[in-house]
This record gives C-alpha cells, sequence and structure tokens, in this order.
C-alpha cells in the first residue's frame, strides 16, 4: 500500500518536473540552456520508465537520448556558436495564434483523455529480466516475435546513414561523366572554398 | 518463402552498395541495370512464386490479393523511375547539372524506400507498419536534396524533414492513442464499443492528419509543390507515384484491416476531403508556370480522383482504386519521362520552354500530348477507364454531387493539360531551336509506357483479373 502510495506521488512529481521543462525548452532563448532542459526531460522520461518497471527500456533511454542525442545537440550549440542567433520575432499575431493552437490541442487531448477509459494491462511487478525478455522477442520469428521489424528498422538505418553522408560530406560528388561520349570521366566541376579543398596528394591543404 | 521479393529487393540494394565500392566512377554504369534487374527479379518471383494467400513469421508478415497488386505497383514504379533517373546520374545529358551523383548510394536508398513500401502493405501488426512507413519515407528526405549544390532542392529536403517529421509525430500519437485503447498491437478489428470514447475519436484525427500528409489531402497538402519543385525531376517523379500509393496502401491497412468497418460510417468525411482535394489542386494547377510545380498540383488532384475509392466503404472500391493506381503509375510517370529528358537536355524547367516542342521532336510531343490526355481522362486513353470506374464507385455508394464534383474537376484539369499541350502544339518554335536528342533507354521506356497505356484503357482483362481476384477475397 505504502509502495503504490510512494509510486503515486514520485509520479506526479516527475510529471510536474517534465512539464516544467518542458516549457523551459520551447521558451529558453538560450540554446544550451535549452538542450540541458531537454536533457531533464529525458532522464524523467527515463525515471517513468523506471516506475514502470521497464529496467530496459530506462537504461536505453539514457544511453541514447541522454548521453547521445543531448550530447550532439549541445555540441553543434557550442561549434557554431549559433545561440546567439536565435533572435526569431514573430509578430504578435503570429504568437496569439500559435498559442491558441496549441492550448486548444492541449485541452482537447487532455479532455479525451480525461473522460475516456484507457486499457489497463495487469500491472506486473513479478521480477522477470527484462533484458533477455526483449533480447528473445527482437530475434523470435513465431507469433510473439518482433523479429521483421527488427530488421526493418536495421535497413532504416542503413538507408538514414547512407543518406545523411552524402548530403553531408564535403566532397564534392564525382561528377557526372560523359559516358556516352567514351571520354574521360569529367573533373569534380564544384570549387570547394581553398579551406575544404583536398590536395592531389590526399593531406589537407591547410 | 513469400517474402522472397522483399528478400531479393534488400540482396540487389546490399549488393549495389557493395559493388559501388570498388568500381571507378567510369565503370559506375552498370548499378543502374543492377537496380533495374533486380527490380525485374523481384517483380518475376513475386508473380511466379508468391501465393496471393499466405503468411509467415506466426502470422505478421501476410499476403493478400490486395497486398499483392499493391506490391506490384511498387515494383511497376520503381523500375521505371530507375530507367528514368539513370540518364541523369550517369551524365548522359545536354546541360551538365551540378551537384548531383552518388549514383550507388542513390540506388541503395531508392531499393530501400521500395522495401518499405512493400513490407507495408505486408505488415499485421502496428509496430512493423509504423516502421515501414518510416522507412519508405525516411530516405526519400535525402532524395528530395540529392542535388546538393542546388538551393531549392536544399530547402525543399528541409522543409519535407519538417513537414514528415510533424506528420510522423501526429500518426505515432494516433497510433499510440489506439493501442492504449485497445491494449493490443495486432492489426485486428477494434472493438466497436471505442467509438463511445473521445479518445478513439483523437487518435482517428491525427491518424487522418498523417495519412493526409503522404497522400497530399487538402488540408495537408502544402508540403508538395516546394518539395516536388525543389527535388531532382527522377525523385519528384517517384514522390508523386510510389509515395502516393504507398499513403493508400497505408490507409488501406488501417481502413481496412484494423478499423473494419468504420469506413462506411465516415463516407462523408471521405467524400468532403476526395472533394477539397481535387478542387484545390485543379484550380492552383491553372495558375503554375514550373512544370514540376504545375505535376505537383496535378498529383495532388490526382489524389483526390484516388480516395473516392475509399467512399462508403464499397468493395468495388478497393480494385477501382488499384486499377487507377496502376493506370496513373505508367501514365504520369511517362509524363515525367518528358520533363525528365527535357530538363535533362535543355536544363530548363517552365511550361513556356516547351513552346515548338512538336517541330524538333514530334515523337516526343506526341507521347506527351497522350499522357497528359490520360491524366485529364479522355477516352479511349486508360485514365478515362480508370476514373470511370472510381466515379461509378462514388456514384454507387450515393454520392452523386461528388460524382458531378469529380466531373467538373475533370474538365477543369482537361484545362490546364492542355496549356502545355497548347505550348508543344500551336506555339512557335524558337528560331535557333533544333531537335533534341534522347537516350535510347528513355526513348525505349517512353514507348513501352506509351504503349501500356493504350493498351490499359482498350484492354478489360487487367481490370477483370484485379477486380475478380480482390472482390472474392473481401467478400470471405
Amino acid at each position: 500500500m505504502i509502495e503504490r502510495a510512494m509510486i503515486t506521488i514520485l509520479f506526479y512529481g516527475f510529471a510536474a518536473a517534465a512539464i516544467l521543462l518542458a516549457l523551459a525548452v520551447t521558451t529558453s532563448r538560450n540554446l544550451l540552456r535549452a538542450a540541458v532542459c531537454l536533457m531533464g526531460v529525458l532522464l524523467i522520461q527515463a525515471a517513468f520508465y523506471l516506475l514502470l518497471s521497464a529496467d530496459f527500456l530506462a537504461g536505453v533511454q539514457v544511453l541514447v537520448y541522454v548521453g547521445g542525442i543531448v550530447v550532439v545537440i549541445a555540441f553543434v550549440v557550442t561549434l557554431t556558436r549559433s545561440s546567439q542567433l536565435l533572435m526569431d520575432h514573430p509578430s504578435p499575431l503570429r504568437m496569439s495564434l500559435a498559442f491558441a493552437a496549441s492550448a486548444g490541442f492541449a485541452v482537447v487531448s487532455i479532455a479525451s483523455l480525461w473522460v475516456s477509459a484507457l486499457h489497463q494491462p495487469g500491472m506486473s511487478h513479478s521480477k522477470v529480466d527484462s533484458t533477455k525478455a526483449i533480447g528473445m522477442a527482437l530475434l523470435d520469428t513465431g507469433k510473439t516475435g518482433y523479429v521483421l521489424p527488427f530488421e526493418v528498422v536495421s535497413v532504416l538505418l542503413l538507408a538514414a546513414v547512407i543518406g545523411g553522408i552524402v548530403i553531408a560530406r564535403k566532397t564534392p560528388p564525382p561528377s557526372q561523366p560523359f559516358t556516352t561520349g567514351g571520354d574521360k570521366p569529367g573533373e569534380a566541376d564544384v570549387t570547394l572554398p581553398k579551406s575544404q579543398r583536398i590536395s592531389k596528394d590526399g593531406r589537407d591543404s591547410r | 518463402m513469400i517474402f522472397l521479393p522483399e528478400l531479393i529487393v534488400v540482396v540487389c540494394a546490399v549488393a549495389i552498395l557493395l559493388t559501388d565500392l570498388w568500381l571507378d566512377e567510369r565503370r559506375r554504369v552498370i548499378l543502374a541495370p543492377m537496380a533495374a534487374i533486380g527490380l525485374v527479379v523481384a517483380m518475376a518471383s513475386l508473380i511466379i512464386s508468391v501465393p496471393q494467400n499466405g503468411l509467415t513469421l506466426g502470422g505478421r508478415f501476410s499476403v493478400d490479393p490486395v497486398g499483392w497488386w499493391f506490391k506490384v505497383f511498387f515494383l511497376l514504379s520503381g523500375l521505371i523511375t530507375i530507367l528514368i533517373s539513370l540518364d541523369l546520374l550517369d551524365g548522359r545529358v545536354g546541360v551538365r547539372m551540378r551537384g548531383i551523383g552518388f549514383r550507388g548510394e542513390y540506388y541503395t536508398v531508392l531499393l530501400a524506400t521500395i522495401l518499405g513500401m512493400m513490407v507495408l502493405v505486408s505488415a499485421r501488426d502496428l509496430i512493423t507498419l509504423y516502421v515501414s512507413l518510416e522507412l519508405a519515407t525516411m530516405p526519400l528526405f535525402v532524395l528530395t536534396a540529392w542535388r546538393r549544390d542546388d538551393a531549392q532542392s536544399g530547402e525543399a529536403g528541409m522543409k519535407y524533414v519538417i513537414f514528415g517529421a510533424m506528420a510522423s509525430a501526429c500518426m505515432l500519437y494516433g497510433l499510440g492513442l489506439l493501442y492504449g485503447l485497445t491494449g493490443s498491437t495486432a492489426l485486428t478489428a477494434i472493438d466497436r464499443q471505442l467509438a463511445n470514447m473521445p479518445a478513439f475519436w483523437l487518435a482517428t484525427a491525427m491518424l487522418v492528419a498523417g495519412i493526409g500528409f503522404k497522400l497530399t489531402i487538402v488540408p495537408f497538402h502544402f508540403w508538395a509543390a516546394d518539395v516536388y519543385q525543389g527535388a531532382p525531376a527522377p525523385v519528384t517523379a517517384y514522390l508523386s507515384v510510389a509515395s502516393k500509393g504507398a499513403g493508400l496502401a497505408f490507409a488501406f491497412q488501417i481502413l481496412y484491416r484494423w478499423m473494419d468497418g468504420w469506413i462506411a460510417d465516415a463516407a462523408v468525411g471521405v467524400a468532403v476531403f476526395a472533394a477539397l482535394t481535387m478542387t484545390l489542386g485543379n484550380t492552383v494547377a491553372i495558375v503554375q508556370h514550373n512544370i514540376k510545380r504545375f505535376m505537383a498540383f496535378s498529383a495532388i488532384s490526382q489524389a483526390g480522383y484516388l480516395v473516392m475509392g475509399f467512399v462508403g466503404g464499397l468493395p468495388e472500391g478497393i480494385p477501382a482504386m488499384l486499377f487507377y493506381l496502376l493506370v496513373y503509375a505508367v501514365t504520369n510517370l511517362a509524363v515525367f519521362a518528358c520533363i525528365v529528358w527535357f530538363s535533362n537536355q535543355t536544363g530548363k524547367e517552365q511550361i513556356e520552354d516547351y513552346r515548338g516542342l512538336a517541330r524538333t521532336n514530334p515523337l516526343i510531343a506526341l507521347t506527351m500530348m497522350l499522357g497528359l490526355f490520360s491524366l485529364a481522362g479522355i477516352p479511349p486513353l486508360s485514365g478515362f477507364v480508370g476514373k470511370f470506374f472510381l466515379f461509378s464507385v462514388a456514384s454507387k455508394a450515393g454520392f452523386h454531387w461528388l460524382v458531378a464534383v469529380a466531373a467538373v474537376n475533370s474538365t477543369i484539369s482537361l484545362y490546364y493539360y492542355l496549356r502545355i499541350v497548347r505550348q508543344m502544339y500551336i506555339e512557335p518554335a524558337d528560331k535557333d531551336s533544333t531537335r533534341l536528342p534522347i537516350t535510347p533507354t528513355l526513348a525505349a521506356t517512353l514507348m513501352v509506357l506509351s504503349a501500356t497505356q493504350l493498351l490499359m484503357g482498350i484492354i478489360p482483362s487487367l481490370y477483370e483479373t484485379i477486380s475478380s481476384q480482390t472482390l472474392a477475397w473481401l467478400a470471405r
């Protein structure tokens, strides 16, 4: 009984903190501060997973989101010095419209969730090894397995990595060779700024 | 092995990626034939070895006639897209376009999206459904921005990412709510009791927004024009055909498997969306000058016609929609093959630039005219037959006003398709304009597409096959 009361209190405390931090993420004018608040939101999310006794998910949440994504965001913010560039001043009309839209959406979702009875899964506090169970389920080809989405995600990540490299790499694409003319493949005719050019012997010209 | 076609597509994508590593730039011309052959083999294996009813992985992956025909459509449009993009990527062009390249990566990413769409129609649980929809969508963001030095292409990619993320968020919220309501991720018919709950309607609204984004249904269409204009022309072709088909497949999965039976109740809503979409697409297309932007609005209006297949949830709507989808793939890609060819040879994309094309290249102007007339729905071209079946579904469902709106819209669309025909046939050519060359691959592709589009309108057996197979399955 006391355990349940504790969990309830903890949940509401975390939930209030998450909402406040999320508000801070969107309203903060300083990007770095927003990133730190985002880290807080994601950490609290991991706490929610712990309260739901999904230990593995909580660990992954901390590793991937807090340890990975927020750190990358912080890197980008500090490296590009764009924290000062965030000086967008939308007109009052746009601001009020945006506020009305988001407030309306919040009211509608809260109201509709309030009056709807969600499906209640049996609260399981059994100490199964959730990591092992998840691992087995991901590679299970049977009725309860998730091998298909697991493999689809792997192709998705591969495609995303390839695409990211193509978009972001510094070297220009090898320009289109005129294969019908039978001449030599064309040289890259995209000129990069001098600092980014790579000299013939492969060394950076800087 | 009912997932043999998917397996072939994956293996082909990885083979292209690895072959690309060992080739120097000149020999990379073999990558496009590799991709094309891979898709042909996948299509052959689908037709020969995949039964129209089957399931594997404990029922998590299954094929039925509707999914089977969707897969034919995805493989076909992927194949045609590869055939019309290889000239641009291999540099067989009149005007060198800067910043486009990375052929191995291009075909790999393209095949990955085809895989996503094929798994999408076979998925039987929410997680696979969502993940494969992302696989069908996310690589398209990259393909849109593939012209790296072109600011417009980059902007298009950026806009597509932001709107796409928003749509994904909406969709995920909707799917999550429905999971919360039902407690199951299986795509089986939902308990009708749930309809009394507001959360159900909130989830439905979110799903409508997500599907509307994919299908460019008004009012979720606003990303389309900029993205279509900025993307490289073959990617625009792919976006307007295959991506739209993926949206329809997703809508079918949700509406006919999961919310089985709701679709009949939502008939008025579907009809209103269809009417809005075709009307806005058609009226805005009239004032466009850039041909890719023009085709974007044309594609929006075509999405409006396609959605008519869902009106009333009649079983006849599904074969009509599938048939029109196949017709649309062949027709729209024939028009896009001409657009790709023209922009490859001249680097121009304005409608006015097409003036006098019938004097310099009469055959290509003719194929383009046939394609445009088919899109407008002139008999005896296949577009007319496809529209006829869709309109008759709406009329059978009792939505005569929708048929009237669609007929008026077809007339409007004829006007703006004729604008291009007028430029090609009536306006005089520039004095210095000469006959533009065309590569054998593109010429053959164009010829086959035009012939197919004519035959589909005259020979009824394709529609009869689709109809008998899907209706037998839907009636079960």
